[in-house]
């Protein structure tokens, strides 16, 4: 007991220096939060408020009307959309991942014989693209899921990138000594990426998941290429709809006065009801963070050692 | 190597392979058979009855015509010199940001605070770009903006038209990006840092080494592996822009395209009215070869030096 | 395992795809297109999907089936969506039959001359063209300015909406806020260009004066470019290459450095100087937040009867328009909304003799305008007035999307609303150069440069923000570099033997008005 604490303070840092990483760290973070409180405080500002003195931290004046707008736009609409991004997210992370962790281990394996190419065939992709009409092509026509659940999927569950990074942690942070001393007791590979090489990977793992799962979350473009439907349009794809909507207005001044737009422009949110829609389309996936993050640092101690 | 091995070893290529094979199978639909699109780009595409591959065949070839509009305007020295420099800042600032980032956060005594600066610094992320254009707007605007608030109520200026004001968005864009980005690159590196072998830690204490001689020599050479790696992908890139950050945020003003126009910026302003589908797929294509020598040409000089962190 | 088990998977495999590949194939015995077998319309339009649709798709193809064998499946996609989807949709040649295309939203010139949609005439063989054969009906109805603004190289791509046809610029004044600051709208003077906007300044100075809360005297925003009424233009008011309205000699030249479009430059420059123009004008969706009870004057197209009760934009505010210069029918105006047929449909005829019926037949333009009789709207006095459930359930159908003149009147509209549009067809003149369509081709890599100097310098021009004697010369030489000379060179070449086929022909426009058809 007396070595490890001998070992803590040898390798931790002085109280002095916490304090001050403490505050630097804060800062920044109170940086990449306000936003978000900022957005907040729109939403419960009062329309004639926001006219009268633009944005403000503290509204001059409150109303919940953003809130009730948003309900009002569709709350049945807005439960659907919830919906679909969950089961988006879940899935799609869960597939992706897990696929990739198959591929990534198998080409971090220095006796695999075709891992060098299929190492290329992962980096290619990444440089080179056909461009954006053969894809949509090949999605719509020959896959034919165009207006589908696996619309929102498919085309988000491989990134060459987080493919590369789970290849470099299982190259480099796995002893190889373990992996010797399973293949020797006749274990096959299937048994040694499940039993062994998964468990040590959790941090990865965890991080590229979380990572992934925000990706779907806030994927709006896949849903605008691809959904039609409003029973299949997840909660990204609607705000953006909808502020999509906004700047055509915006942008098409000179049709203002047809009937067309006068329709369009007479039911637009407001920008309260906006920042309403933003909140609670942000909530739920900040909320999933600390799930995520429990794995993350499950080896995250002071200094490095693993508890 | 006697035959039970060899016969394991079939084993494990055979294992292997099958591992490979939803990748693959994604990798083939979604990224291999669309790249014939890139012929796209030498062609003038025209319709003809009978479906897309009909087109096709029937649109003439025309060469490098498509590929013109990017080097015959006056225009290609802003665009191109914009595009490459932001990305190299971009990956500097990033870089040296959040590997400090990760390193201080690892370091600090209170777990439980560590976790929910982590929190915090993610939120950036949740947000997508065009609420962040409404931020920024909210910063910058001329009459309502916070920023001129400030300005005018301690008597340091007059308001400034930031929209009409080209040379302070490259300090914009470039914070901007490191905003929205460090807490999802730190978070990276620090789950390879929390995978440190903590023996390495035990013989450095046993030959007293300082906690900063701890950091840079066990530390940050873990991280070069994974560093590299995501400095390389970022390259590959070089010549591509992310269309919200050099559009929706600068909220596609005129008077700052100086300072923001990027190659796929003037693509997309440039062809609204014209519908050309031959020229995106030009640039395009343009855009991935360049990269593509780039990672090359990186990528072997990298090997030179340390093999390991070599992508391929 | 091995062998084996792959061997037993890879038949199994293949025996169900046979399966499914033999029970794939149809068995209908009837043709398709006739009532038993009804070819079904994929169209796709742009809007909000009504709740009720189903019920009114049925009733339509209760209507439809023993009519012409068809139904239809209406589509609506979004207007921010309409356009990135569609074109893919086109691009990508995925199956539709019809969709909505305009001069604004899948720009209908550039689709057409790439061949995406189906030829509806045929200029060699007149007999044959689809329009001729099936399309009877719109032919009587259109007025035919629509007829023939569209068709590009004589051949028409798509089926103009019967709406109103000539372009008119109008400023909509807030009466009610005119009332309040005591300003006399019998002191403005309609029509007459530049002198038109300068009687409304004093309105503009005593809104400033009066101090209202977030009110906007002047409400435009970036881009806002101008529309003068001297002048006609070749591709847009902001791309280069003008044309004198009432011209002989055909010149094309280059708008901005005409005298009378500096003159509205530094006009605006002064408006802009005095406060009257937002400050953040040029930046784009800086003014997407301005509420319109709270702008002094609006700009917008014309339409009439904008100013009465039954328009929902003014809600909580009166307004009145007044027109910014004689109205003007230009090739572009025939394109404000039509509905094209694809390049890949299957059947274009069934396609065609539907559009016949929705432009024709009253009863089905009623229908998908504003649902079902009864249970969507009821008509009292001749005039539309909808239930709940159709507020609720049935209110997104946009009126682009067949002959207006069909339609009920609503309530609040007067009751020679028609006979209005009408007159106001009839009192436009024609541009020199109408039914010219130029060909982009020979220029786009110009056209790109040129697009983006626009972009950099017009917002600031355009809405007085910059000094346009200091910033105007700057914008030239960019234009000049980005190649404009050879844009005006090439639209110069192409107007100039359009001119001389058109003369051969005897089909010149003249600046005139031109008798309209016995309907419209």
């Amino acid at each position: 007991m007396g070595r490890k604490n001998k070992f803590v303070a040898a390798t931790s840092i002085g109280p002095v220096a916490n304090v001050i990483l403490n505050i630097i760290i804060a800062i920044i973070a109170i940086c990449c939060i306000y936003p978000m409180i900022f957005i907040f405080m729109i939403s419960i500002s009062s329309e004639d408020a926001l006219a009268l003195h633009g944005f403000k931290l503290i509204p001059s004046a409150f109303s919940k009307a953003g809130y009730h707008a948003v309900m009002q736009l569709g709350g049945a609409q807005l439960l659907q959309s919830y919906m679909i991004s969950i089961a988006v997210t879940v899935v799609g992370t869960a597939i992706g991942i897990f696929i990739m962790a198959l591929y990534a281990y198998a080409i971090s394996r220095q006796d695999f014989k075709y891992r060098r190419f299929f190492t290329w065939v992962a980096v290619i992709p990444m440089m080179f693209s056909g461009g954006f009409v053969p894809m949509y092509l090949i999605n719509t026509q020959v896959l034919k899921f165009n207006n589908h659940f696996w619309a929102l999927i498919i085309p988000g569950l491989v990134s060459t990138m987080y493919l590369l990074i789970m290849r470099t942690y299982f190259k480099n942070s796995i002893p190889p000594g373990l992996v010797e001393a399973a293949r020797i007791d006749g274990a096959d590979e299937f048994t040694i990426f499940f039993k062994i090489v998964m468990p040590l990977a959790k941090p990865v793992i965890a991080t590229l998941s979380l990572l992934m799962a925000i990706g779907y979350w806030g994927d709006w473009y896949t849903p605008f290429l691809y959904i039609t439907k409003s029973s299949l349009t997840p909660l990204q794809a609607l705000l953006y709809q909808i502020q999509a909507n906004i700047q055509f207005i915006a942008n098409n001044a000179a049709l203002s006065q047809s009937p067309t737009m006068a329709a369009l422009v007479k039911n637009m949110p407001t920008e309260t009801t906006q920042m309403a829609m933003v909140v609670l389309a942000t909530i739920p996936i900040a909320c999933a963070y600390p799930f995520f993050q429990r794995y993350i640092i499950s080896g995250l101690t002071v200094g490095g050692i693993k508890e | 190597m006697g035959s039970k091995e060899k016969k394991a070893s079939r084993t494990s290529t055979g294992i292997f392979l099958i591992m490979t094979i939803p990748v693959l199978i994604y990798f083939i639909f979604e990224a291999y058979l669309p790249m014939f699109g890139a012929l796209l780009a030498f062609k003038q595409f025209h319709f003809a009855r009978g479906g897309f591959f009909a087109s096709f065949w029937s649109s003439p070839w025309v060469g490098f015509q498509n590929f013109k509009f990017l080097f015959t305007t006056d225009a290609a020295l802003v665009m191109f010199r914009n595009t490459i420099l932001y990305n190299l800042v971009f990956i500097i600032t990033v870089t040296v940001c959040s590997v400090a980032l990760a390193v201080c956060i690892n370091e600090l005594l209170n777990k439980k605070m560590a976790k929910i600066y982590q929190t915090m610094m993610f939120f950036p992320y949740f947000l997508t770009t065009i609420v962040v254009s409404y931020f920024v707007f909210s910063f910058f605007s001329m009459d309502m903006g916070s920023v001129n608030g400030i300005l005018t109520h301690l008597h340091i200026h007059t308001p400034v038209n930031w929209y009409a004001k080209p040379v302070a968005w490259p300090f914009i864009i470039i914070i901007v990006n490191l905003w929205k980005g460090i807490g999802y690159t730190s978070i990276l590196y620090l789950a390879t840092i929390v995978g440190i072998d903590s023996q390495y830690y035990e013989a450095a204490v046993m030959d007293g080494a300082s906690k900063w001689q701890q950091i840079k020599f066990i530390t940050i050479p873990h991280l070069r592996p994974i560093i590299t790696l995501m400095v390389i992908m970022a390259l590959s890139g070089i010549l591509k822009s992310d269309f919200g950050m050099f559009y929706v945020i600068p909220q596609n003003a005129g008077a700052l395209l100086p300072t923001t126009q990027t190659i796929d910026t003037y693509q997309y302003r440039g062809l609204v009215t014209l519908g050309s589908i031959g020229m995106p797929a030009a640039a395009g294509l343009f855009q991935s070869f360049v990269g593509l020598i780039l990672i090359l040409t990186v990528n072997k000089v990298v090997k030179k030096f340390d093999s390991d962190s070599a992508m391929f | 395992m091995k062998k084996k088990s792959i061997i037993t998977i890879i038949v199994i495999i293949v025996i169900i795809v046979i399966a499914v590949a033999a029970k794939a194939h149809g068995k209908n015995k009837y043709p398709i297109g006739t009532p038993q077998n009804p070819y079904v319309i994929q169209w796709y339009l742009v809007g909000g999907t009504p709740a009720d649709l189903p019920q009114v798709e049925k009733a339509l193809d209760d209507y439809l089936v023993p009519r012409i064998g068809a139904k239809v499946e209406l589509h609506f996609l979004g207007w921010g969506q309409y356009q990135q989807v569609m074109t893919n949709m086109i691009v990508s040649s995925s199956p539709y039959d019809l969709c909505f295309t305009a001069s604004y939203l899948v720009n209908y010139e550039n689709f057409a001359s790439m061949g995406a949609f189906y030829p509806l005439t045929d200029p060699n063989n007149p007999q044959n063209g689809l329009l001729e054969k099936y399309g009877q009906g719109i032919i009587q109805n259109l007025n035919p300015a629509f007829l023939n603004g569209p068709k590009i190289n004589g051949v028409l791509y798509a089926v103009p909406t019967n709406k109103e046809v000539a372009d008119q610029l109008s400023y909509i004044l807030n009466s009610t806020m005119a009332a309040k600051v005591g300003f006399d709208m019998n002191s403005v003077v309609p029509n007459a260009g530049l002198k038109t906007l300068e009687s409304l300044e004093p309105f503009m100075a005593k809104i400033k004066a009066a101090n209202l809360p977030a009110a906007v005297p002047y409400s435009i925003s970036s881009s806002f470019t101008y529309e003068l009424p001297d002048q006609v233009y070749i591709m847009s008011s902001d791309m280069p290459g003008a044309v004198e309205m009432g011209s002989t000699d055909y010149k094309v030249f280059d708008q901005w450095e005409s005298p009378e479009y500096m003159a509205y430059m530094e006009y605006y420059h002064h408006l802009y100087q005095m406060g009257y123009i937002p400050a953040e004008a040029a930046v784009p969706n800086s003014q997407s937040n301005n509420l319109p009870k709270n702008n002094g004057i609006n700009v917008s197209d014309f339409m009439p009867c904008q100013d009465t009760l039954s328009n929902p934009t003014n809600v909580g505010w009166q307004q009145k328009s007044f027109g910014a210069f004689t109205p003007i029918i230009t090739t572009q105006e025939t394109e404000g909304g039509m509905t094209a047929i694809s390049i890949n449909a299957q059947r274009p005829d069934i396609d065609m003799k539907f559009l016949n019926i929705l432009n024709t037949d009253p009863y089905v333009r009623n229908l998908l305008q504003y649902g079902i009789q009864g249970v969507h709207y009821n008509l009292v006095d001749n005039q539309v007035a909808r239930t709940p459930r159709g507020i609720s359930s049935y209110s997104n159908w946009q009126p682009e999307l067949g002959n207006i003149y069909l339609l009920y009147l609503n309530q609040g509209d007067p009751a020679d609303k028609w006979a209005q549009f009408k007159a106001f067809n009839a009192s436009a003149n024609y541009s020199p150069i109408f039914g010219f369509h130029f060909n982009k081709t020979p220029v786009e890599d110009e056209i790109t440069a040129v697009q983006n100097v626009e972009q950099q310098y017009g917002p600031s021009l355009f809405t007085g923000t910059a000094d346009p004697k200091v910033v105007l010369p700057q914008f030239i030489a960019a234009m000049n570099k980005a190649g404009m000379q050879k844009i005006l060179a090439e639209e110069q070449k192409q107007v100039n033997a359009w001119v001389a086929a058109q003369k051969a022909a005897g089909t010149l426009p003249v600046s005139k008005v031109i008798p309209q058809s016995s309907i419209m």
